[in-house]
């Protein structure tokens, strides 16, 4: 707030009441939001899907999208009345006094143009160069965005260079006329996270102090790196405002709070989780926790009865070097996953952690039986996978369930919830109607959802409704192990946090062995005891958990662990 | 029209996957942020404003999430709909008992009474033999119906089942059916039906025949193209995981998803069958002449262009009728099955 | 060079779909179950004399075995030979060859006039207000759902029949082209118009749409320069179909207006049972289809980076 009042000079971006509504009667999208900008400046609009941070974004470049209708009281550029601008003063100003930048680098370059020539767009329609100049200043652009070998870099096709490269690209288009404002919607999430903390690095760079930044993200690693202030926005409205360290230090609002605490619990590293129970509060009403909480005993006394056999000292799972390789369309073999070992013992956690196409989920699927390893052995309980006839293959399969990262493609569209966990309790046969029923009823409430979720289709579900069913069908014939593939990076932020605050209170309680995969390594952190590091198929370290995050030896656990995004890296605040 | 098909059956598998991909829908809805009841619309954040947006038959609808939920609530009172489905029960009521809604005999003509222009007696006018054109046109709903339906059925039975035992086959058995298929549809489809003509010979029977035939590759693609992407899809390896029966997995899973979409795009094709059928008549290859059928008047009337247009105006305009409002409903149909799963 | 590995093995893919589609026809000969000499000459109703079933089938070789007589046949194929039409006494390749001029002309009028809709129409009309799309989309559809044989009928009873304007018959000079070429492209200009708006539609909500227009970009430099490149890709695609299908609407075109041709071939052969035209025709329609798809495929590995990479 201070930042607004001590500025003399005119924002550069001044907003009041902005309302952005699609189609003529459709809801407000955008609910009256007021921010400001001064020159110079980096303000960040933090929120989940949904709240309308990118629509607001994409009002002030003017391509808020077919059919929106957009009102505000105050709209200004540098003191130009945006509301007023007709479509050939925007253009006057897109690309050469405001430089936009999208969150997907390889949707955002053109399929069928070279890299150099979507940077010369704003040249040529901005400047009035010479086609020399410009070809130098191509060269200039993404030498300065840190891109190697600029002259061939220049010449080639969004499609052949690697994601970091391409953002760096749409980056240097969106700065060739010295922007005085730069606006980025979700400049670093879809890259890995080396990648990341590389573009992060270079957008900090960039801050020269006379550029004014807007950023939109979900992620706070990436604002608190940034922002100088930070906008928190929920549902089209902006809830909480102030410089940064205010924010991060002392959230006002409740929401802001809870996506702090969401954030900090899923993607801190080294730090034990948040308590579960302020995060369930708002979901579930207690007396639904006690019944689910009577359901579980019951479970529990199942497995009782349910001999382990790990009893001569046997893993659950073992697997002994492991190879798998595809085949590709130009008959060229790739090895995905190669000479992996590991073994996994009752009620352990084993998390498996690497960008992507490190062979991570390659290597769940073999030990879900759903691929066939080229060579070497794994064995369930003692007996190698292989060894079983095809039946009784099938009879082992309900022990190891999975949970797959796109919950929705994990249902038949047609099933109801009823039928979707009636199919998994059948196969460990329990007897169809009303016995079924009740124990649906009960799995149900396992992850906290109500009876009145039986009736539903997966696709009337949200995507953490829809993770709890997917987490009540792997359950549901009582397995030892469950096999988790990135279960909540397709979730929002505090949905993460409930999944996975949902996952460790079952595996605690149940004592299930879980193989955990994700590229984010504070959820692996948090969710795994021992862990596995893969680059490229092979696995380049292993152990426990706390001893690989503590002192890494491979110089990869290191470089991944430095990139992970922190919010304590900006100062050391500590959380409430 | 055919790389379409292909891209709409691999949209179709994944469509419930967009529809609700939240960071996909993030202007048009509002999720719940703690994971409540999220948003039904999210699913059907797909609009489209009107009834031709998606293209022809097979044309995969396409969502612009940014568009607003008005849009949404009108589609299910669109006129064009409404208009469509009156005119199909008009139809099916005519082919079902054509003697209620027209009197007198489609067959019978009274001499004296030729080329009368459309009157209060005679509301489309009479034909050169002096039968009356509307009661021509409403016996003439029956077979047109029927060859459009029957046609269809028989090429998607044909069809699916081809397409499923080709996709669920070995590797190199599906190769080999799905390159025979490839080398089929390298022939137009209105060739191959003149082709089996051609061996058949003329009649009703026979034109339902070559329609059918021209279009079994098409639905035998499709379903395989179908079977192959449900068989990778996530429900499935969960059902495998799950340790079901090989069989159970495919009849439970596979078959019925892979065949529903087909289903729906096939009652597009009623109506471009009823218009290919008539197409036949017209060239003298369906039923012999005094028959009430669509295409046939068209033909015969022809020849009275210069002096009775009525005879060529109300056949065409009750083809392009039909063919448009089953097309209509079909596409409805496509529309909300999309991303729904039916 | 990976390229012309590719390359070369899309040719072979083209050749082995036309060697299909020869083995097809082949099987279709033999197929009839009873004698194919028979069928050749019309069926039974034809009632030939025993010296002609005779010398039909020494002259094609259909007294030899299977195999010999596919290898006869395909040779015969290479050599550019179809058989001989029974009812025209000519061979197929000459009475096609008489009759493809005109159906020609006629085809690239339609392909012109359905470009020269379809093109212009969806860049217009791709995303703007809602009634502009109904009416560009509602037009396509009623176009689209019109069977050919009922537009020209239509078509001839205004122009020719009530407003005088257009010859109705004749083949001489060019009005007697105007209603045929309409006849044919516009149904053809609608579902062209139909793919492409509904590509516009998509293209022009692509982030690399939204990045050009936010380097400022003008509307109309967006969809010409952008997104017209893109949306004719799938047009492009289906032009080997679309090239196919001249034949089969021909058909009725020609039929219709009384006009030579390819189509009007077919459907005098198909009455006559001459089924060595019937198949010769079918035949090279298929041929057209695959090699105007080959060439399309060829262009695109040169032409789009992301095909040659892939």
């Amino acid at each position: 707030m201070s930042a607004i009042l001590a500025g003399t000079e005119q924002p550069v971006v001044e907003v009041q009441n902005l309302r952005v509504r699609f189609g003529h009667t459709g809801p407000l999208v955008v609910k009256g939001i007021s921010v400001a900008l001064n020159r110079g400046e980096c303000l960040a609009l933090i929120g989940e899907s949904g709240s309308g941070k990118s629509v607001t974004l994409r009002t002030l470049i003017g391509l808020t999208g077919y059919g929106s209708k957009v009102e505000a009281d105050r709209l200004r550029f540098d003191g130009n009345d945006l509301n007023r601008f007709t479509e050939n003063k925007w253009r006057e100003i897109r690309g050469a006094r405001i430089g936009f930048v999208l969150q997907d680098a390889l949707g955002s370059l053109d399929p069928l143009r070279t890299v150099g020539r979507e940077i010369d767009e704003p040249l040529r329609l901005h400047l009035s160069l010479t086609k020399n100049q410009r070809a130098t200043r191509i060269i200039e652009l993404l030498e300065s965005v840190g891109v190697p070998e600029p002259a061939v870099r220049a010449r080639q096709y969004p499609h052949q260079l690697s994601g970091g490269l391409r953002q760096r690209a749409l980056l240097a288009s969106a700065i060739a006329c010295a922007p005085e404002l730069v606006i980025l919607d979700e400049p670093t999430t879809a890259l890995d996270t080396i990648v990341q903390a590389q573009v992060l690095h270079l957008l900090e760079s960039l801050r020269n102090g006379k550029t004014s930044m807007l950023i939109v993200s979900h992620d706070f690693g990436v604002v608190a790196r940034l922002a100088d202030r930070v906008a928190v926005m929920q549902e089209g409205l902006i809830v909480e405002q102030g410089a940064a360290e205010t924010v991060f230090q002392d959230p006002q609002h409740p929401y802001t709070r809870s996506l702090l605490a969401a954030a900090s619990s899923v993607h801190r590293l080294g730090i034990e989780a948040s308590s579960g129970t302020s995060i369930f509060a708002f979901e579930t009403p207690p007396s639904q926790r006690t019944r689910a909480g009577q359901s579980s005993v019951k479970l529990g006394s199942d497995r009782k009865t349910t001999p382990f056999t790990n009893r001569d000292g046997n893993y659950l799972i073992e697997a002994n070097n492991l190879t798998k390789s595809f085949t590709g369309v130009d008959a060229k073999k790739r090895t995905v996953v190669s000479d992996v070992s590991f073994s996994l013992s009752q009620g352990s956690t084993l998390g498996i952690a690497g960008e992507s196409g490190s062979g991570k989920t390659t290597l769940a699927r073999m030990v879900l039986g759903l691929e066939r390893p080229d060579s070497g052995l794994l064995k369930v309980e003692g007996r190698a996978w292989d060894s079983l006839s095809a039946n009784g293959r099938r009879q082992e399969r309900r022990r190891i369930q999975p949970v797959f990262q796109d919950p929705l493609s994990s249902f038949d569209p047609r099933f109801t919830v009823e039928k979707v966990l009636g199919e998994a309790l059948g196969v460990s046969g329990y007897p169809s109607g009303v016995r079924r029923r009740n124990r649906a009823i009960e799995l149900l409430e396992l992850v906290r959802l109500d009876r009145t979720f039986l009736g539903r289709r997966p696709i009337e579900l949200s995507g953490g409704q829809r993770q709890r069913i997917a987490i009540a069908r792997a359950l549901a014939p009582e397995p030892e192990v469950i096999v988790c593939d990135e279960p909540i990076s397709s979730l929002d932020v505090s949905v993460q946090a409930q999944i996975l605050d949902l996952l460790s209170d079952l595996k605690t309680r149940f004592r299930v062995a879980g193989i955990f995969i994700s590229h984010d390594l504070g959820v692996i952190r948090r969710m795994s005891d021992q862990v596995l590091i893969m680059k490229d198929g092979l696995v380049v370290e292993s152990g426990d958990v706390g001893a690989v995050f503590e002192c890494p030896q491979h110089e990869y656990t290191r470089r991944l662990l430095d990139a992970v995004p922190r919010i304590e890296k900006r100062s050391d605040f500590v959380y409430a | 029209m055919r790389p379409d098909e292909e891209l709409l059956m691999s949209e179709w598998a994944l469509s419930g996957r967009a529809a609700s991909d939240p960071t996909k829908a993030e202007a048009g809805v509002t999720p719940i942020p703690n994971g409540g009841v999220s948003s039904v619309s999210a699913a059907n954040s797909d609009t489209w404003s009107d009834i031709g947006k998606i293209g022809l038959a097979s044309v995969p609808p396409k969502r612009s999430d940014n568009e607003g939920e008005t849009r949404l609530q009108r589609r299910d009172m669109r006129p064009g709909l409404v208009i469509a489905s009156l005119i199909l029960a008009v139809l099916m009521a005519a082919a079902i008992a054509p003697n209620r809604l027209a009197d007198g005999d489609p067959l019978e003509g009274n001499a004296r009474q030729a080329f009368r222009a459309p009157s209060f007696a005679h509301p489309l006018g009479t034909d050169e033999n002096g039968r009356d054109v509307w009661t021509r046109l409403v016996y003439g709903a029956r077979p047109s119906l029927v060859l459009g339906f029957a046609a269809t059925v028989f090429a998607v039975v044909l069809g699916a089942a081809i397409g499923l035992f080709s996709g669920l086959s070995h590797p190199l058995v599906d190769n080999f059916v799905m390159r025979v298929a490839d080398v089929l549809m390298a022939f137009p489809e209105y060739l191959v039906a003149l082709v089996v003509i051609t061996y058949c010979g003329h009649g009703t029977l026979n034109e339902i025949a070559a329609l059918a035939t021209a279009s079994v590759p098409r639905f035998a693609r499709m379903v395989r193209a179908q079977t192959q992407i449900i068989r990778r899809a996530p429900y499935v390896e969960a059902a495998t995981a799950l340790g079901l029966r090989g069989s159970t997995v495919i009849i439970r899973h596979v078959l019925a998803n892979a065949i529903r979409p087909v289903l729906v795009l096939a009652t597009i094709d009623v109506g471009l069958k009823i218009g290919a059928g008539a197409s036949l008549s017209f060239l003298g290859f369906g039923a012999p002449p005094p028959s009430p059928e669509w295409g046939l008047m068209l033909s015969v009337g022809r020849d009275f262009l210069a002096n009775a247009w009525w005879l060529t105006a109300f056949p065409a305009v009750a083809i392009i009728l039909t063919v448009l409002s089953v097309t209509t409903v079909g596409r409805e149909l496509v529309r909300r099955s999309e991303g729904r799963g039916l | 060079m990976m390229l012309w590995r590719r390359i070369f093995l899309r040719i072979g893919a083209g050749i082995g779909a036309l060697w299909g589609a020869a083995t097809l026809t082949f099987i279709a000969i033999n197929l009839t179950g009873g004698d194919t000499a028979l069928a050749i000459l019309g069926g039974p109703d034809a009632l030939p004399t025993e010296q002609v079933l005779h010398r039909v089938r020494s002259e094609y070789g259909l007294d030899k075995p299977l195999v010999e007589q596919y290898a006869r046949y395909l040779w015969q194929l290479v050599q550019g030979d179809l058989g001989e039409s029974y009812t025209l006494r000519i061979t197929v390749i000459k009475a096609i060859g008489q009759q493809l001029a005109a159906t020609t002309q006629l085809s690239l009028c339609g392909t012109a006039l359905a470009l020269a809709v379809s093109i212009p129409c969806a860049v217009l009309t791709a995303k703007r207000k809602a009634w502009i799309v109904s009416l560009a989309s509602g037009l396509e559809l009623v176009l689209s759902s019109t069977p050919s044989f009922v537009l020209g009928t239509l078509l001839l009873l205004v122009f020719s029949f009530q407003l005088h304007i257009l010859p109705a018959t004749g083949t001489e000079e060019w009005q007697s082209l105007v209603l045929p070429a309409l006849t044919l492209g516009l149904p053809v200009s609608a579902l062209l118009g139909q793919v492409l708006r509904r590509e516009l539609d998509d293209i022009l909500e692509q982030p690399f749409i939204v990045m050009a227009r936010a380097r400022g970009m003008s509307d109309a430099g967006v969809r010409l320069g952008r997104a017209l490149g893109h949306a004719m890709i799938p047009l492009v695609t289906m032009s080997g179909f679309l090239f196919a299908s001249f034949v089969g609407l021909a058909v009725v075109v020609e039929t219709l207006f009384a006009r030579q041709g390819v189509g009007r071939l077919l459907v005098d052969a198909t009455t006559n049972k001459d089924v060595p035209l019937v198949l010769g025709i079918t035949l090279l329609c298929a041929a057209i289809y695959v090699s105007v798809s080959l060439v399309v495929d060829l262009l695109y590995l040169i032409i789009d980076p992301r095909v040659r990479a892939s």
